[in-house]
């Protein structure tokens, strides 16, 4: 099995079902078909890529941050509070305050949980507490201002004709898969989720990898939190509460192991696409508010089993494994 | 007399089984019958189909053709549960006990005498747990965490949880691995006490004295056949292991070159926290150095702390003449000190990773440019590792788990070859490894020591001390008891230095 095929074993489930809903939202609302539905879509599903991949790289190590709700919270509300709204200064602060903010609140936790050595779960759920204590603070409501310009810039299309956001979620995947497979950082990510007793035997320091994870996941938090922003032109403290637990159903329907060392970013895009594609279904479809609860759940468990199955692609075995008696099952695997 | 226990029925009898996995034929067509009273020896190399076949009868697979009779009658069984129910106990190699529960919960796991209210009868838990210890001449306390037992007396626990449950076929996996030379007479005597009360018992170990020296007949397979079933007495060592591989016993180790002139290019001191005493040692330029003693002596703690691992005080280590420091493994691998951790196989590797992911992880960094690794070099560099160690794998992006335990080894034999190391330290590097694995390991080992390296080994085996080491330093209690030069490396030699002191240091204690 090549590297690509075995990627493609990776991601094939995931584009599967993506395209699968797709095409079943296609033929329940013809009009979802348009262009104009799509670049709503691209809009959209953008911070929750931002988030997964930010939450793919701290699991990718066996971790779990669950202050990126926080980050995303506070970054989104300084981005809508910065000083000399519509004037070039405001711009660039906008462009910088956010992104230093959440390196620093990621650092921090990853410092406290290195260096510490406290559960990731513990540390991450106590700063997020705190951080969306400071958000609500800072902005008390759902209000301030972005620069029209950065709104028009990051949400709007390039040459009228590519849409912003399109091209950002784009950038950001390729760019991580990158970090991933081709630097120092990202073969250490694996190492140390792999086995950080093994990785610290050879000599891979589990402590800086974690450091700069948690780091990298504040920054993509800041950066989806700058998009909210100039998506709703205002700030809103709470903001960022449903990408905690979505960022982390995408990263595993994207086909990211929980227990760490398995997985990537490229399933990302196809797994926010599905979390989206549920909800836009559900409402064509006026199902009351309740059942659609529990029919995303419902399908994202199905998503869940599909992708996140040790063959990856073979759906076949999956079904197999659940429904055949159980002497046939047995037997499989082993030396 | 042995002739009529024969002639009965058998206690448990497998015909023609046959067992594939996808791409290998894991056992083909083995007939292989154990009697009530006796002790079956199971001996060949890693991969010979031993493992799948005791599965096969333990109910974990189920044979692809084939039939399993129990005193002549044939049985299904889907699943270990099933094969329990039975009569069939299975000592595994990986122990299956829960660490953070005391040895009676343990023991009577899953089968917990009840009060009338319902609750768990603790009282009775306990005399039944003694009782079963007793039986088998254990002393343990029952109410003692599992995680606070050394490693043999686990093991001693996990036998009395099998034995628990009366089974009439027990079957021992590599059970000697982790124990000493008296813990293992002490699980002989349990072995023969089983036999005589009718038992049928399979054996299996790569240390084939201990086969020869218990097992009343022995099968050896290899490549998932059954080469030859005979009686005991008709094998020796050098039979046995020819039947296994093909080759002569003679053949196994290199030769070892003639002396070179000293130049000590690794020297170590340091305050071990065990004895609390001050231990030194050096190693020459293309030395092997064997470290040796009875289990648990402060070896690995000496050898850890070379690399930077644990804890010793006053760690002095000189390379090259240079003065380093080793408080870490990144430290003691910028002065080119490598180790070949006491895990192998599977705790060894990155299961999950690939190959060339497991192959790269220590010289990442030298194919590093601005945090970007360089990705030809790096494919070319496993590329030849893998060639040079005949490391079995149908491309660099394999999974690690998915590959046999001696080509775990490899990779991480091969990870530090390509490090290149000025000195190399290993714990146990061929432990669970079989026969013609362990011979090319011997020749990397060598191969290692001929391009300048300073090896230095640590090993419980005395034919890797003896056939292996240009010297050999005898650990006891802490304490380096004994330096054997070459020429006075034997058996007896290094036995008199692991033991005779103990004596001598129990004296001084008084």
């Amino acid at each position: 099995m090549t590297e690509r095929q075995r990627n493609l074993g990776m991601y094939l489930p995931v584009y599967a079902i993506f395209f699968l809903i797709y095409v079943i939202a296609c033929f329940i609302e013809p009009s979802f078909f348009t262009w104009n539905n799509n670049v709503n879509l691209f809009t959209r599903i953008t911070p929750l890529i931002l988030a997964g991949i930010a939450q793919t790289l701290v699991i990718l190590t066996g971790g779990i941050d669950l202050s990126i709700g926080g980050i995303i919270g506070l970054t989104n509300v300084i981005a809508a509070s910065l000083p000399w709204v519509d004037s070039a200064p405001n711009i660039i602060l906008w462009l910088l305050v956010p992104p230093i903010v959440g390196l620093a609140l990621g650092l921090g936790n990853g410092l406290i949980i290195a260096k510490g050595g406290f559960p990731p779960l513990i540390v991450t759920l106590a700063t997020g507490a705190i951080w969306k204590g400071v958000s609500l603070f800072i902005l008390p409501e759902p209000g301030g201002a972005v620069s029209l310009g950065v709104a028009r810039g990051v949400t709007g299309s390039i040459f009228r004709l590519i849409p912003a956001p399109l091209i950002i979620f784009l950038a950001f995947v390729l760019v991580f898969r990158l970090i991933l497979r081709r630097t120092y950082l990202g073969r250490s990510i694996y190492a140390v989720g792999g086995n950080e007793e093994i990785a610290y035997e050879s000599g891979i320091s589990g402590q800086r990898v974690k450091i700069w994870v948690y780091g990298f996941s504040g920054l993509l938090g800041a950066f989806a939190g700058m998009f909210l922003s100039a998506w709703m032109y205002s700030g809103d403290p709470l903001v960022g509460e449903p990408y905690i637990l979505n960022s982390i159903a995408v990263s595993v329907i994207a086909g990211t192991s929980l227990a760490g060392g398995r997985g990537g970013v490229v399933g990302i895009i196809g797994g926010a696409y599905i979390f989206h594609l549920l909800n836009n279904i559900l409402n064509l479809l006026a199902i009351s508010t309740f059942y659609q609860y529990v029919a995303k759940g419902l399908v994202l468990i199905i998503a869940l089993a599909i992708t996140s199955s040790r063959s990856g692609v073979n759906l076949g075995e999956v079904l197999k494994r659940y429904f055949l008696p159980k002497r046939y099952a047995a037997t499989g695997g082993g030396r | 007399m042995e002739e009529a226990v024969v002639a009965d029925i058998p206690l448990l009898q497998a015909k023609d089984i046959v067992k594939s996995f996808p791409g290998t034929l894991a056992v083909d067509e083995v007939d292989f019958i154990c009697n009530g009273g006796e002790i079956h020896g199971l001996v060949g190399e890693n991969g010979a189909g031993k493992s799948t076949l005791i599965k096969v009868i333990a109910g974990v697979h189920l044979p692809d053709r084939g039939t399993l009779l129990f005193r002549g009658e044939q049985k299904t069984f889907r699943s270990y549960a099933d094969a329990r129910k039975a009569g069939v106990g299975v000592v595994y190699q990986e122990l299956s006990l829960m660490p953070e529960l005391t040895v009676a919960e343990n023991i009577s796991m899953g089968t917990w005498p009840k009060t009338k209210r319902g609750l768990i009868d603790w009282d009775d838990t306990d005399s039944r747990c003694e009782r079963i210890l007793g039986e088998i001449g254990v002393k343990i306390q029952p109410n003692v965490l599992i995680s606070s037992l050394p490693m043999a007396q686990r093991q001693m626990v996990e036998i009395a949880k099998v034995l628990s449950e009366d089974p009439d076929v027990v079957i021992f996996d590599e059970p000697t691995a982790p124990l000493s030379k008296d813990e293992v007479e002490l699980l002989f005597s349990i072995l023969r006490d089983l036999k005589n009360g009718g038992k049928a018992i399979i054996f299996i170990s790569h240390r084939l004295d201990e086969v020869l020296e218990i097992s009343d007949r022995i099968t050896v397979m290899k490549d998932g056949k059954r080469v030859v079933t005979e009686r005991v007495s008709d094998f020796n060592e050098d039979k046995l292991i020819s039947s296994m591989v093909g080759r002569s016993f003679s053949e196994i180790f290199p030769p070892k070159p003639p002396l070179k002139p000293a130049e000590v290019i690794f020297s170590y001191s340091a305050v071990l926290k065990s004895s609390d005493r001050k231990v030194a040692l050096s190693v020459q330029r293309g030395e092997v150095l064997g470290v040796g003693g009875l289990l648990g002596q402060g070896q690995m703690e000496l050898l850890q702390s070379i690399f930077g691992l644990g804890e010793c005080e006053e760690l002095e280590l000189e390379v090259q003449g240079r003065k380093i420091s080793s408080r870490n493994p990144v430290q003691a691998m910028k002065a080119g000190i490598g180790l070949i951790p006491e895990n192998r196989g599977e705790e060894g590797v990155f299961l999950i990773l690939s190959a060339l992911e497991n192959l790269a992880a220590p010289t990442l960094n030298r194919r590093e440019r601005f945090g970007w690794i360089r990705k030809r070099e790096e494919r070319q560099e496993v590329s030849e590792i893998v060639d040079r160690l005949a490391i079995k794998i149908s491309s660099l992006n394999q999974p690690a788990q998915s590959l046999s335990g001696g080509n775990m080894q490899k990779l991480v034999l091969g990870k530090w070859l390509i490090f290149e190391p000025r000195v190399m330290v290993m714990l146990e590097p061929t432990k669970g490894v079989d026969v013609s694995t362990k011979q090319q390991i011997y020749r990397l080992i060598r191969d290692l020591a001929d391009r300048g390296v300073a090896v230095i080994l640590n090993t419980s085996d005395m034919l890797e001390l003896i056939g292996l080491c240009d010297r050999v330093l005898v650990m006891n209690h802490g304490f380096l008891t004994a330096e054997i030069q070459r020429e006075e490396i034997t058996e007896e030699n290094i036995m008199k230095a692991s033991v005779s002191d103990v004596d001598l240091l129990a004296e001084d204690a008084i």
